[in-house]
């Protein structure tokens, strides 16, 4: 039951001379919610753009589900189930909320050049199923009443509801959240992680990058420390919390 | 009240522009007017296929020129013709339909070429490759000489075209006074804009042209939810670039005449002036921009005689420029987003 879903061999990416990640062994289990946390510039980002393949790595391999992904596009490792979202946002601006979300739900043959000119019955039905589900994924995340705004027009706080919408629409295998409370009000980041919680429930793994450490300890099944581009700790939050060299990494002392 | 909505102002300014044609050419208004509406035929299918690849996707491509330049060499060569110095007409030649078949894949096919390498390019520096690679087909068409014609272009080529044209065609040109062969291009250019105008509008909310618009706001985004943004801007540039194709054979067919000089980088930067005339982004704007823009450019020659005495040519040309920068300054002032463009998908913003 507890197979890994995600698996990091040697891992190592250099930016000219700052060694931005340098992961030796990570293996990280399915059906969790696990927390990457970290002072700034310790390359929890980085970790996440090699992993879903945005930043190509100097060394390494990443398993995902025991596949190889190490030299796979990003819309290919994608395909295979592994979802991201961004730090700084990214919905399409000026397309309405609908559209956000029927765009990820669309199947890649639907999206056709020929199917779409041709306009068959069984394409508009096809539209219509879309355009049920995308409706019913709305109104998880409490956006029906704006579906037919553009997404420009959304709060910060929405904007973060619709990327999730938008991603949990594709029914992924694992979630990668890059800071999904950043920037959020206390009310709504409930809410969000109430959401996470949820997808976790529904047999989503979750890894996230998060620095609201009272969320992360509260949500999280497991805590993987990075500092300087590697892993310096990983555990329960219990564990993570009394960890010595995660104390030092935050503080730049050892506590006495 | 009529200036309330977008078509009304669009349909105004076009109604002036008709009535200026009428008042400034009082001998054989006929033949001013056809012969802008070709034009603005020709270019409005030219910038609607520009508006595929910028306003839908986003992508900033300064060689549209050479699309339509393509388009127009391929199908005409193509065709009986009589090419280069000597002239000697080429009696063999494919049916004309088959060979603008093949006109319009030859275009698609030339935009694949150029964006396979250019397209991964961010906006700016995909816009450098395009207006390269244009410049690069148009040296190429001029030096080979022995297919092209080069320098002395291709003529005779018109009949295989002109042969299609229907009998009401002919009535219509003596009941209006008009030059025959150039009523049959504006109305095939017209039916043309029509038919494209449709199929535009339908792609533009499938779930294909949803991919284009995606891209052109994030393409991180659409990377991440799984779908390969590389191949959507291709399709899109092929689209795009076919479009182009038609409307450059449709103009060797208006001039009667195949000149490498018509596809200089100018010829571009028109394509572009229409479309943001019209508003980018807008599927009907193209067409309301190209015939602004086609009413200012003919009566620049009556305009221009009113600053100079016995304008020569470059004088002409001088006051059209100035006289399409204030249009577009002017239009920026007052409708940034075009004649028919929508406010929140103001497009000009490129990232």
């Amino acid at each position: 039951m507890l197979s890994n879903i995600l698996e990091i061999k040697n891992l190592k990416k250099t930016f000219g001379g700052l060694q931005a990640v340098n992961v030796s062994s990570l293996e990280l289990e399915s059906n969790k919610i696990i927390s990457l946390i970290g002072p700034n510039g310790a390359g929890k980002t980085t970790l996440f753009d090699l992993i879903t393949g945005f930043t190509k790595q100097d060394e390494g391999k990443v398993f995902f589900n025991n596949i190889d992904i190490s030299k796979f596009q990003p819309h290919k490792i994608s395909r295979l189930g592994m979802v991201r979202t961004f730090q700084l946002t990214k919905v399409f601006d000026r397309m309405t909320v609908l559209e956000n979300i029927l765009f990820a739900a669309s199947p890649l043959k639907n999206d056709k050049f020929l199917r779409s000119l041709l306009n068959s019955p069984k394409r508009l039905k096809i539209e219509s199923e879309l355009n049920e589900k995308a409706i019913e994924v709305l109104s998880t995340v409490n956006l029906i009443d704006m579906k037919d705004s553009f997404a420009r027009e959304l709060s910060g706080g929405q904007k973060k509801l619709l990327e999730l919408a938008r991603v949990i629409v594709q029914k992924p295998k694992l979630l990668l959240l890059d800071e999904p409370l950043a920037g959020v009000n206390p009310k709504l980041s409930e809410e969000i992680l109430k959401l996470i919680r949820n997808f976790s429930n529904e047999g989503i793994s979750i890894i996230m990058v998060e620095h609201n450490i009272n969320a992360v300890m509260q949500i999280s099944d497991e805590i993987v420390v990075l500092s300087e581009g590697s892993v310096i700790a990983k555990g329960t939050s219990e564990e993570v919390r009394n960890n010595e060299k995660v104390i030092s990494a935050y503080l730049g002392t050892s506590n006495e | 009240m009529i200036l309330k909505s977008k078509l009304g102002i669009g349909l105004f300014l076009i109604s002036i522009s008709f009535f200026g044609v009428y008042t400034l050419n009082p001998d054989g208004p006929n033949r001013i007017l056809i012969n802008l509406l070709t034009f603005a035929g020709i270019y409005a299918i030219s910038a609607m296929g520009l508006n595929v690849h910028f306003g839908l996707t986003g992508l900033i491509n300064f060689g549209h020129a050479a699309f339509m330049g393509v388009g127009a060499y391929t199908t005409i060569l193509l065709i009986p013709h009589a090419a280069g110095r000597e002239g000697s007409l080429n009696e063999s030649g494919l049916p004309l339909l088959l060979a603008i078949v093949i006109g319009l894949i030859a275009s698609a096919l030339f935009g694949l070429i150029i964006g396979l390498p250019a397209i991964r390019l961010r906006g700016d520096y995909l816009a450098i490759v395009t207006i390269a690679s244009s410049e690069i087909f148009r040296l190429t068409v001029r030096d080979q000489e022995e297919f092209t014609g080069g320098v002395y272009g291709v003529i005779s080529f018109s009949d295989s075209f002109q042969n299609k044209r229907p009998k009401f065609v002919e009535n219509l040109a003596l009941i209006l006074d008009v030059s025959v062969g150039q009523l049959w291009v504006a109305i095939s250019s017209w039916v043309i804009v029509v038919l494209l105008f449709f199929i535009l509008k339908r792609l533009q909310h499938s779930p294909w042209g949803r991919t284009l618009r995606a891209v052109r706001e994030d393409e991180d985004a659409v990377r991440a939810l799984g779908k390969n943004a590389v191949w959507i801007k291709l399709q899109s540039f092929m689209l795009g670039a076919s479009i182009a194709g038609l409307s450059g054979i449709l103009l060797a067919f208006n001039y009667g005449t195949l000149q490498v000089e018509m596809f200089v980088p100018l010829l571009t930067f028109y394509i572009w002036a229409i479309m943001i005339l019209g508003g980018v982004g807008s599927l009907s704007g193209p067409v309301f921009g190209s015939i602004l823009f086609w009413s200012f450019i003919s009566e620049t020659d009556q305009l221009a005689s009113l600053i100079f005495e016995n304008a020569d040519g470059q004088q002409i040309a001088g006051v059209r420029f100035m006289l399409v920068g204030i249009l577009i300054i002017i239009l920026m002032v007052f409708r940034p987003s075009g004649i028919m463009g929508k406010k929140e998908e103001l497009l000009l913003d490129v990232k």
